[in-house]
């Protein structure tokens, strides 16, 4: 078998919410390897956002979150979340799945969830989690009990602000911490980038700016002054600086020393950085000063040098070791002296000529030596008497004299300063001459501004010829007009010379400023290093490596003459490479490769921002300027700083274009050193065998629905808004209040069916009734007196309990009414709505317009918003309302072979449905890749046991706030203090949510530290909570008996949630007691069994059937026993389905497979008689029905699927009238007897008829499937016969999801849907033998004469005869109706609580074909985690016997429950460890005290009991 | 389906009748079986209080085969086709349709009116147009309250105490005129060839904007020519029919429009605009009728020679302006920015629906004429009421509906701080604006033509956009706020 057929043993679960979970779990468990993908940062999905969940009114957070804790735990299940399927090639067995992880920034092995980086983060972002009622910042965790637990960064992209700064400075980060006032911070931002914010933030052309998406809106954000202000700011404020914004300490040297030939921009910048990595830099500079060009380029009126110094020494203050006046030659002896890398940054100081006659008279000044001249000069006084030319001569700076009439030849930067420092230094008419156009100048386009204001004459499209002498000295300019020709090769356009056009302009002195060049001649040729035709190295242009190993050149010696930021980055990019160079990685980061997209908003999306109010309106700064007329005679600063409250109020006016500002502060606050900002997308290719897809589904947006005004009208919320603003971990703490006023609601409104059963949605969402019902219950437990109302169509309750639910909260006083609203109205004052609706449906009813202080839409299940992308890259197909494609018969299959689908993505659904089909997926799963398991799976180690047998307890105590479930009421600071005056406590703590995964990490981390031997978790409740802790206890070397729980919420801060002193008190009384017993704690262990690898199936229905073929494929045995001489159960008696699908081929089909499946015995006509045994090894005996016939089965699983049957009871005459017939029987005659169908010209169905009918006392429960089989069946008399009547009375109609598509069906042909109340049920009477049905018709009040030739009745659903027995045989739990009862409705649908059995089909509830099957498939997959090993460990926590003290006396024999004890040869009582169940009976009742149940040994009681007592003693 | 609404009743005794639902799909193509009760068309219904059966009701009527019920019900009269049912129907059910169906049905069958003052409204105003082509509306009301009379239903008290003194005033102002209007092209004129441009369009004044709503016709003119817009009226142009033909003669209903829309196609113009939002539905209905219905089109074509070509258009006033003209271009015209004046902005009923009809998306809570305000420097206001009706041509029968949805609208304006309303209807105008006084409480606020604040902002002369025609006057209000000077 080549390696593209093998299966594969792992399996690709697409989507972490409770199905993907359930699934994984699943799949893990029956030795699956499991990736576990999701789209999102954590697992847990919708389900985690909710408070509580319906019908039981359960904590959603504190079910589901053991459930995540455990897949995150699971050695087995790999979470890959923030990652999606790109693709899936291959086929069922084996699947390469690509798929892209996204950068999460946080390294996710190394992060903590400390949120220390949290604390730290300056931009504030709506919280998804909370449905943004609050706001989280950009590093964040989605929920304190995420799974994984870790932080990730939101990055929409580079700012554009950043992207275009030549060093990548994030602008948007400091300028987000300008607006804060962090300003100490701030500018180490800038530093991260660029040791000149005040140099820089002086004379930068600023690019950024022109990028600045704010300039859309009304002009870019002043990035360049506010830099300005913070550096000046800060330097100015030392004293308010934290210990942050210091200037840190050098980081350990290094030890590597690094030469830098130039102390310019660039060099200095490269010094800063290699500094603070720790390098040893050293710089050479040739010039008596240090600063290049920004020394002595920049004339001081731009840039004082007291700034520019203050910024040199800075640098210089790291250890950087400045040489000055020292030029270098050869740079293989700096090599040789021992440093490990080079920086050649030695700038352009030559000028270039203009080459025209007369250059070289007196007079005549060049632009950058003229700039020197004044600079250098200006550092010890002008000196005055030397006229003409001057020299640079290091040490001695003499200053260029300037004449009254300067013409400056050029249009750059330069020109312009030489012109303005001309001015300054007495010309009295400088101009600027420039050969192209205004346009063309390459000089910032606002020092143009300056110079004109400040009078300098600019002269355009002019062009020297010929410098005139007079005596050797200018005195006049030989010019000639130009005009623009066609661009060339800089993109600007030619200059042409006008023929005859000459002209002299009079002048005394001529600057030219046209250009300069670097000068590496002075370089030895030896060094080796390549040059470029204009006179640069040639350097790699990203990471600027020279030819030469270990030698990088950077600035304009190496680019040309370029600006100051530009060679600042230079000095920061080289600064990289050197140290990635010295440490021997890549010189480029991944993300360097691959960079960020840089986010340009548009026009459309910055006024939306507008109008929700996101943008401070603010026009940007005025940057102040020294009047004209004061600063033309010297070189002070013209420009100004902003003042704080003008720097504060324009950094706000920042869009936060990133969303993350990448301010790196988070890096700094992160201890533990995960935060990685280079992270890029990464693609990866996963081998699985079969894939699950639960992507879930997306919530319908009501600001499609505006006539409720959500968005608008502020006290209009979302149900999952509302969900979140119940939750005691939600935004509010559990506050309901408004948000327009933050009053508590006193009259809440819930408003049906937004998003669902309407023109856009032709479905039913399934949940909103009951989550509806659910929200205004805990609405009403939070606000005393509150009154709810719920507006909806039909009350959908159609899940096992639902209806009960529904009672309980029209008991508890909800309002049901039934009216779709068609609209809100605001009350402009108050924020109250305005309802108007109809109280009453029948004629004479008025319109009500009600006042509300709180609207909640009931907004409903829409197909995931990117189902398509995600069914392109899976290779299925959805449905035409965008869910995933499944067929009634196999409702977890897609369209492509090994590809399963659970969960709301192929249909609205609740969470017992999901978790059950998401089982069912798994089980598919497995009957494709199941003969693989164990392949691919890893074992859990655990570390060898710590022997405390010898220790004195040393218990740890760890006390649960659980959010505020305990905190709110208990004072758990009180508790966690009581705790360590108790004896044998040596450490306690108090947790947030102590089942979150960084505190079991804590509490692993105590043992060890303080080492514990006895861990006491006060909390919740053991049921759902201790195998975790004693998992987690054992993986720190403690054997896992050694833990003891205090139910500190369920029992006190709960149940007296109204008094929280007592139940301070309790919560104290309870941990006293739970450490004193864990003092008394042994150790347990437990022992290996073998498992019966086969598996009973009582039912031989669908559902047996079904489950038997799946387990047979896994490869399993069967024994599939039926009481019936035929399989096929109801389905039998099933004609047709709402889809067309024939349902008597497709049993034939199943029924054919089973008999011939060798992995199947068959024992049709069979039944239970006896059973015993335990999970793994189960002894059944089946007895023929017509032969005392036995046989003794051994299996390790057991699944009961007895199946229901049709009520017949006597209500409306049925048995006794001809005319009068059930649904069953309906069907059976449009399947066989058309022509009788045909001739009926009236029908009535009567829905809603069952036991309560024949017996009041009997409460009624909803049949689930009736309304569409009566719909069903409606629909095809109409389509036999369209002129029959065809009457409905009915009390609600329960269509659920896409059974609503019957109902619409049913409508459009023309059947008449009549509404009654139970307590006013239809009345059947025979008058001459004709069928007489007496009903009111509610809407118009009206009798409606109804005589019908034939009646149907929808008869409920009851459970099989003979599953009693059948419960009482293999002690499960029924329902009051005579239903299996699950160990938990929501999260445990299939299991019973005695390990090994499992249940599924009509015998756990009415449920339809596809359900069923989804079921039995996942009775299969819980089944499978059992079947799966060969062995398993049992016993524990089991009874004892000590045989010396037994006395034979059969107590234990008599009273246990499980018929386990047993006398054996030597006289005494013995009880089997794997079949124990640990009751505890018979320890209880033995006279002798021979038996003890291990872990709750007397004496470990009577602890609890005298402990219990010592207060009030 | 039947083109038309000219139901077969079968009358003979012991005939199986289709029932009710099925008759009404037949002729409409409505499925009222399809009605599941949910209320949503009674609770957004702004009529319902008036009605005897609500709109559920009579849907269930017809469902149940009550059809007497149904014909003799006052709902099917009081219905004031706005359309908020038909365009929240979950189940996507014309309501409105169905309500016309019923009154043509009732009609037809000779079955005494639920409300009498109703169909004497629609005779009057079919009659008068039959006379005169356009509506003169001093004729219709001569005709309507001498109608009244005669059937023994002429309130006098309202008519001296309330319709009078209105009526004088808009006399006085010249909105009634004495003498009807002539229609018809001149003798030997021929039509100028045109076509329809960026800025050139037809023109479908309708009735009233020669008539009651004169400044909106005036207003309307006047940008336009600043604008550069040209607008061309189609010479002979007769009226829409409006709600009296669609409630008693579907194929009158199409027909109307189309002769005018023919006129439109012969002058050359692709495009026409309507600042009348009746008008406008009217022309789009019919369009939109025509285009899924053969038939229909056949008997048009058979009777005026004359089918729509493919790409005609119909625009109303305020898309006109807003989507052809550009936000941008009526921007770089202003020249007096309206002060921040608080409006609301008043769509009423029918410009956005129905959406099916209209091509409106945002047709719940439309914005187009808040942006067109907001570029007037005017300051447009979120509220309850955009397109919440005002209850149309019910103030000549039911004076006391539109007085009390006119008092809701007025109150939630006040309430959010709106300094006036403005419009985009003449029906809209004019019951707020004429009843206001009626209505009580001190509202004292001015009804705007969106066309009246554009020439405002153009700087034209308050007198050219007719301001001061109306009842409530707006002059103070602009004073106040500068918009024009207090001189």
């Amino acid at each position: 078998m080549t390696d593209e057929q093998k299966i594969v043993g792992a399996a690709l679960v697409v989507g972490g919410g409770i199905a993907g979970v359930q699934a994984a779990l699943d799949l893990a468990d029956s030795g699956i390897k499991v990736y576990l993908l999701e789209r999102s940062p954590a697992i847990g999905g919708k389900m985690a956002q909710l408070d509580k969940t319906f019908p039981t009114n359960d904590c959603a957070m504190c079910i589901i979150s053991p459930k995540l804790v455990e897949a995150g735990r699971h050695i087995n299940i790999d979470i890959i979340p923030s990652a999606e399927l790109i693709s899936l090639e291959g086929s069922a067995g084996n699947f390469k799945a690509r798929i892209h992880r996204h950068p999460r920034y946080v390294d996710m092995e190394k992060c903590t969830g400390c949120a220390d980086c949290e604390a730290v983060c300056p931009v504030s972002l709506p919280n998804e989690f909370n449905q943004g009622l609050d706001d989280r910042k950009a590093i964040y965790r989605p929920y304190p009990q995420a799974v994984p637990n870790a932080y990730l960064v939101t990055k929409l992209g580079t700012s554009p602000c950043k992207n275009r700064c030549p060093a990548e400075t994030s602008a948007q980060g400091y300028i987000t911490l300008i607006a804060q006032g962090h300003y100490g911070e701030a500018l180490e931002v800038v530093k991260q980038y660029n040791p000149f914010p005040a140099t820089v933030g002086r004379v930068c052309n600023h690019p950024c700016e022109d990028e600045c998406n704010r300039g859309k809106l009304d002009s870019a954000v002043a990035i360049c002054a506010l830099k300005r202000f913070v550096a000046d700011w800060v330097h100015e404020h030392p004293q308010e600086q934290g210990e942050s914004a210091q200037e840190a300490a050098p980081p350990e040297g290094k030890g590597e020393r690094v030469a830098i030939v130039g102390a310019g921009p660039a060099g200095l910048s490269a010094a800063h950085h290699l500094a603070r990595m720790g390098y040893g830099v050293t710089i050479f500079e040739a010039l008596p000063v240090a600063g290049g060009m920004m020394r002595v380029g920049i004339p001081a009126y731009r840039l004082p040098r007291e700034v520019l110094q203050r910024e040199i020494d800075d640098i210089l203050r790291l250890g950087v070791d400045l040489k000055l006046n020292t030029p270098i030659r050869n740079i293989d002896r700096l090599l040789e002296a021992g440093y490990r890398a080079v920086f050649l940054a030695i700038g352009a100081h030559e000028p270039q000529k203009l080459g025209i006659p007369g250059e070289d008279v007196r007079g005549v000044h060049h632009g950058v030596p003229f700039l020197q001249g004044v600079s250098l000069a200006e550092r010890v006084g002008v000196m005055e008497g030397f006229e003409d030319k001057f020299i640079i001569a290091f040490g001695i700076p003499i200053a260029p004299r300037v004449g009254e009439k300067t013409v400056v030849i050029g249009g750059g930067n330069t020109a312009t300063d030489a012109a303005r420092t001309a001015l300054r230094l007495g010309a009295k008419e400088v101009s600027i001459l420039y050969r192209r156009s205004r346009a063309e100048m390459p000089a910032n386009p606002w020092e143009i501004d300056e110079a004109e204001k400040e009078g300098i004459q600019l002269q355009v499209l002019t062009a020297p010829v010929e410098v005139l002498e007079t005596d050797g000295h200018v005195n006049g300019i030989r010019c000639v007009r130009m005009k623009l020709g066609d661009p060339d090769a800089s993109g600007r356009r030619r200059p042409i010379p006008i023929e005859g056009s000459e002209f002299v302009i009079s002048a005394d002195t001529m600057i030219a400023a046209v250009a300069q060049a670097p000068e590496v001649s002075f370089l030895e040729e030896s060094t080796g290093l390549e040059i470029t035709p204009k006179g640069t190295f040639v350097i790699d242009a990203k990471t600027l490596a020279t030819t030469k190993p270990g030698v990088f050149a950077g600035g304009d010696s190496a680019k040309g003459p370029g600006t100051l930021i530009e060679a600042i980055a230079d000095g920061r990019r080289t600064a990289l490479s050197i140290d990635r160079y010295l440490r021997g990685v890549e010189l480029l980061t991944p993300r360097e490769e691959l960079p960020l997209p840089v986010v340009e908003l548009s026009e459309e999306e910055i006024r939306e921002r507008v109008e929700r109010g996101e943008v401070d309106p603010r026009p940007r700064v005025h940057i102040p300027a020294v009047e004209v007329e004061e600063r033309t005679r010297d070189f002070r600063e013209v420009e100004l700083p902003l003042t704080e409250e003008q720097a504060r109020a324009e950094a706000a006016r920042c869009l936060s274009c990133g969303l993350c500002s990448e301010c790196y502060r988070c890096v700094d606050a992160c201890k533990a050193e995960a935060l990685d900002h280079q992270q890029v997308v990464v693609e990866e290719e996963i081998r699985v065998g079969a894939i699950v897809l639960s992507p879930g589904y997306s919530l319908y947006d009501p600001a499609h629905s505006p006539e409720f005004g959500y968005g608008r009208y502020a006290n209009v919320l979302t149900s999952m808004e509302f969900e979140r603003m119940l939750s005691a971990s939600g935004p509010t703490e559990g506050h309901i209040s408004r948000p327009s006023d933050h009053r508590e609601p006193k009259r809440i409104a819930f408003l049906q069916c937004v998003g669902s059963r309407d023109q856009g949605h032709d479905y039913c969402s399934s949940v909103c009734c009951m989550y509806a019902t659910k929200e205004a219950m805990l609405a009403m437990e939070h606000i005393v007196g509150l009154e709810p109302t719920i507006f909806q169509m039909d009350m959908r309750a159609f899940g096992k309990g639902f209806d009960d639910y529904f009672e309980r909260g029209k008991n508890l006083g909800i309002q049901y009414i039934r009216c779709r609203i068609s609209d809100l109205e605001e009350d402009p004052e108050t924020g109250d709505l305005l309802i108007r609706y109809r109280p009453e449906q029948g004629r004479g009813s008025t319109l009500k317009e009600e006042r509300f202080d709180l609207v909640v839409l009931s907004v409903g299940m829409e197909s995931l918003a990117d189902a398509h992308p995600l069914a392109k890259a899976s290779g299925i197909e959805l449905d035409d309302r965008g869910f995933c494609l499944t067929r009634g018969f196999h409702p977890v299959e897609t369209t492509r072979p090994g590809v399963f689908a659970c969960g709301a993505f192929t249909e609205p659904k609740d969470i017992p449905d999901s978790v059950i089909q998401s089982s069912g997926a798994a089980a598919a799963a497995l009957s494709v890749i199941g003969e693989a398991r164990g392949t691919l799976t890893r074992e859990k180690a655990y570390p060898p046991e710590i022997d405390v047998s010898k220790e004195k307890p040393r218990i740890g105590a760890f006390i649960c706030s659980c959010g505020s479930n305990i905190a709110g009421v208990v004072d758990v600071k009180a508790v966690v203090d009581y705790a360590t005056t108790l004896p044998g406590v040596v450490h306690t703590e108090n947790t947030i949510y102590t089942c979150s995964a960084d505190s079991l990490k804590l509490i692993q981390e105590r043992v060890k530290e303080f080492n514990l031997n006895r861990v006491v978790v006060a909390s919740c409740t053991p049921r759902t909570h201790e195998p975790l802790f004693r998992d987690t206890i054992r993986e720190a070397g403690l054997n896992p008996y050694l833990f003891e729980m205090a139910n500190i919420r369920d029992q006190c801060s709960w149940v007296h949630s109204a008094r929280p002193e007592e139940a301070t008190r309790k919560a104290k009384d309870l941990l006293r007691m739970a450490v004193q017993r864990s003092q008394m704690l042994t150790p347990l262990y437990q022992q290996t069994i073998g498992v019966n690898q086969a598996c009973l199936v009582v039912g031989g229905g669908i559902a047996g059937m079904n489950a038997a073929l799946n387990l047979a494929d896994q490869g399993y045995k069967v024994f599939l026993v039926e009481r019936d001489k035929e399989l096929g159960g109801r389905m039998r008696r099933i004609y047709s389905t709402a889809d067309g699908q024939d349902p008597q081929e497709y049993l034939k089909g199943v029924v054919d497979r089973v008999l011939r499946n060798d992995h199947i015995q068959v024992l049709a006509g069979h039944r239970v008689v006896e059973t015993g045994g335990f999970k793994g090894n189960f002894k059944t005996t089946v007895e023929a029905m017509d032969s005392p016939r036995r046989q003794l089965i051994e299996h390790g699983a057991t699944i009961l699927c007895t199946g229901g049957v049709e009520y017949r009871g006597e209500a409306y005459s049925l048995g006794s009238h001809p005319r009068v017939i059930t649904q069953e029987e309906f069907e059976e005659m449009l399947a066989h007897r058309q022509e009788e169908v045909k001739g009926l010209k009236s029908l009535v169905m009567i829905q809603c008829v069952g036991p309560w009918n024949d017996d009041q006392g009997i409460p009624f429960y909803c049949s689930r499937v009736c309304c569409s089989v009566a719909l069903k069946n409606a629909i095809k008399v109409k389509e036999a016969n369209p002129a029959a009547s065809l009457t409905v009375l009915c009390r609600d109609i329960r269509t659920y999801g896409f059974h609503e598509d019957l109902y619409t069906q049913a409508r459009r042909k023309g059947v008449i849907f009549v509404r009654y109340e139970p307590e006013n049920p239809p009345q059947l009477s025979l008058r001459d033998g004709r069928l007489r049905i007496g009903a009111k018709d509610p809407v118009l009040g009206i009798d409606l004469p109804l005589e019908p030739d034939l009646l149907v009745l929808s008869e409920a659903v009851v459970p099989t005869p003979g599953s009693e027995e059948l419960a009482k045989l293999f002690k499960v739990p029924r329902t009051l109706e005579g239903f299996f009862l699950e160990a938990h409705v929501k999260l445990r649908p299939v299991d019973f609580p005695t390990d090994g059995i499992y249940l599924c089909g009509m015998a756990h509830y009415p449920k339809s074909i596809d359900e069923t099957l989804a079921q039995a498939q996942a009775a299969v997959a819980r089944a499978s985690t059992i079947l799966s090993k060969k062995t398993m460990e049992v016993g524990g926590v089991v009874a004892r016997v000590d045989g010396e003290k037994c006395a034979a006396c059969l107590t234990c024999v008599r009273v246990c429950p499980y018929e386990v004890p047993v006398i054996n040869a030597k006289g005494e009582a013995e009880i089997e460890v794997a079949k124990c169940q640990g009751c505890g009976a018979c320890a209880a009742e033995c006279p002798a005290k021979a038996i003890e149940l291990q872990h709750y040994e007397d004496a470990q009681i009577l602890a609890k009991c005298e402990f219990a007592m010592e207060e009030v003693a | 389906m039947k083109s038309t609404y000219s139901p077969k009743v079968s009358q003979g005794e012991g005939v199986a009748q289709t029932p009710f639902a099925e008759e009404i799909r037949e002729i409409c193509g409505e499925n009222v079986y399809l009605c599941y009760q949910c209320q949503k068309c009674a609770s957004g219904c702004p009529v319902a209080d008036h009605f005897d059966l609500s709109p559920n009701q009579l849907m269930r009527a017809v469902q149940l085969d009550e059809r007497e019920l149904a014909l003799t019900s006052k709902t099917i009269w009081l219905c004031a086709a706005c359309e908020t049912c038909a365009t929240r129907c979950p189940q996507d059910i014309d309501i409105t349709r169905v309500m016309d169906v019923l009154k043509i049905i009732a009609q037809q069958q000779g079955i005494p009116p639920g409300v009498p003052s109703v169909p004497v409204f629609y005779n009057a105003v079919l009659h008068n147009l039959r006379m005169f082509g356009r509506l003169y509306e001093t004729g219709l009301m001569g005709e309507f309250y001498l109608r009244l009379f005669l059937t023994g239903q002429l309130d006098l008290g309202q008519l001296f105490s309330k319709d009078l003194s209105v009526g004088m005033k808009m006399f006085r102002e010249g909105k009634l005129k004495l003498l009807p209007h002539l229609v018809g092209k001149k003798k030997g004129q021929t039509t100028k060839k045109v076509t329809s441009t960026k800025r050139r369009v037809a023109y479908y004044p309708g009735c009233s904007l020669s008539g009651t709503s004169v400044e909106y016709g005036l207003s309307f003119k006047a940008v336009a020519e600043k604008l550069g817009l040209m607008v061309d009226e189609p010479e002979g142009w007769t009226c829409c029919g409006t709600t009296p033909a669609h409630s008693t003669d579907h194929y009158l209903s199409t027909l109307l429009p189309m002769k005018n829309l023919a006129l439109v196609e012969e002058m050359g113009h692709s495009c026409v605009t309507a600042p009348c939002p009746s008008c406008y539905l009217r022309m789009r209905m019919a369009l939109h009728d025509i285009a899924r219905d053969t038939e229909l089109r056949e008997r048009v074509k058979a009777q005026i020679g004359y089918e729509p070509s493919e790409g005609l258009r119909v625009e109303h006033a305020l898309n006109t302006f807003t989507e052809r003209v550009g936000l941008e271009a009526i921007g770089s015209e202003v020249t007096l920015p309206l002060g921040e004046l608080k409006v609301v902005c008043y769509y009423g009923c029918v410009i956005t629906r129905p959406p099916k009809v209209t091509g409106f998306e945002d047709y719940e809570y439309p914005n187009n004429m808040d942006k067109l305000v907001r570029q007037l420097g005017a300051q447009p206001l979120d509220w309850s009421y955009k397109t919440r009706c005002c209850g149309a041509s019910l103030g000549f029968t039911n004076l006391e509906i539109v007085l009390e949805l006119g008092r809701k609208i007025l109150a939630n304006a006040k309430a959010v701080g709106a300094e006036a309303i403005v419009v985009a209807c003449p029906l809209c105008q004019v019951n707020l604006d004429s009843r206001q006084a009626q209505m009580d409480g001190q509202f004292d606020l001015p009804i705007l033509y969106f066309t009246q604040l554009m020439g405002l902002a153009f700087g034209l002369e308050p007198k050219a956009l007719g301001l001061d025609k109306h009842f409530i006057d707006p002059i103070p209000l602009l004073r106040k706020k500068g918009i024009i000077p207090s001189s």
